[in-house]
């Protein structure tokens, strides 16, 4: 399969051939991604092919490396607004499910951490993934980034589906912990 | 916060944090590791078993036409001799085997602690005069060189440890 360097540079070159071999490469992955945000084919196409359009837009001047979590990063966003836009529609997707798992542990908007930023919050979820292992990391972010099933964790981390939902959930009672403990709620 | 805010920010984490999970590769569990060292112990048990009885076959029916009718280990065919045997300080120990190489040299290895002499006799000669003597250190290994195919040749080990002679010689 042909090198991410490669399709960057015929990006660069404003070559179409470039979204093919993106495709070619990534598409699956990214449909995936997509399909377990949006539960939809139709949307999750979409969601992608304009993927591949912020992507086209964005480079150059950008230079991703990895290209793979570049994409997926913009697949990711697009399908949640897809999602959002489209929410009381649908409640059966991986997404639904996995933001119902985490709703148990943070607070309703109501209090003191409402007021934090999305990028402050992001840092602080960032020193809670560095306070897990490897393992547990994987398998939080396979969950919550990139919307995986239960199945799916367990085929790529080796262990059961259950022992999936069992790590999960003392990952997310570490997490409420670990937020009270920086007061991101109360 | 609520769970969409929560997903914005899981979309600002870091590359880094996305990247390991691109490239986290399962390590296989005890369990299969386990089964997996299993197999392999059978296998190799199993090839050690028919390695020694085809070893054994060799040795008994088939002597090279230039040695014929003289008992003798082909280190060619047999690829090593494993010796370990308790010795007499400073005693010579003769390796039972008269050896035959096609290589131009025979390697000791010295798995024991104690450093070893070996001597290297020719067949022809008695065991007073050693074509070629060499000390190994314990756990390392030399080589006698410049050997021809024509001869057989015979080892001989000396310790002056009361430790056990523990030898690989091979090709």
């Amino acid at each position: 399969m042909i090198e991410d360097e490669k399709i960057i540079a015929m990006f660069f070159d404003r070559s179409e051939q470039g979204i093919r071999e993106l495709d070619i490469k990534y598409g699956k992955v990214c449909r995936k991604l997509s399909y377990n945000i949006v539960h939809n084919r139709q949307d999750a196409e979409e969601c992608v092919n304009d993927a591949y359009l912020g992507a086209w837009n964005a480079i150059p001047p950008a230079k991703p490396d990895p290209l793979l979590t570049y994409i997926c990063k913009i697949v990711r966003n697009i399908s949640l607004k897809i999602y959002y836009r489209k929410e009381a529609a649908k409640r059966n997707s991986t997404y639904t499910i996995a933001m119902e798992e985490i709703e148990a542990c943070i607070a309703d908007p109501n209090t003191v951490e409402a007021e934090i930023e999305v990028k402050e919050l992001a840092r602080i979820i960032e020193n809670f993934l560095d306070t897990l292992t490897v393992k547990e990391r994987v398998i939080f972010m396979r969950r919550y980034a990139y919307m995986d099933t239960y199945a799916d964790i367990a085929k790529c981390v080796g262990i059961s589906e259950k022992n999936v939902s069992v790590r999960l959930t003392l990952i997310r009672q570490k997490m409420k912990d670990y937020l009270i403990g920086k007061e991101v709620f109360l | 916060m609520n769970s969409k805010k929560f997903s914005e920010a899981i979309s600002e984490v870091d590359d880094k944090y996305y990247e390991e999970v691109i490239n986290y590769q399962a390590t296989k569990s005890f369990k299969r590791r386990w089964l997996v060292a299993l197999a392999a112990a059978i296998m190799t048990f199993s090839l050690i078993g028919a390695g020694a009885a085809i070893s054994q076959y060799v040795d008994r029916v088939e002597m090279s036409e230039r040695f014929e009718g003289i008992e003798h280990y082909d280190l060619s065919e047999n690829k090593k001799i494993e010796i370990s045997e308790v010795a007499e300080i400073g005693e010579i120990f003769i390796v039972p085997d008269a050896i035959t190489t096609n290589r131009e040299k025979i390697t000791i290895k010295n798995n024991s602690s104690a450093e070893i002499t070996v001597y290297l006799y020719s067949s022809d000669n008695d065991f007073n005069d050693a074509i070629q003597e060499m000390k190994i250190e314990g756990n390392s290994e030399k080589a006698f060189a410049g050997l021809s195919s024509r001869f057989l040749y015979h080892i001989g080990i000396v310790t002056n440890d009361t430790e056990q002679i523990s030898v690989t010689i091979t090709d």
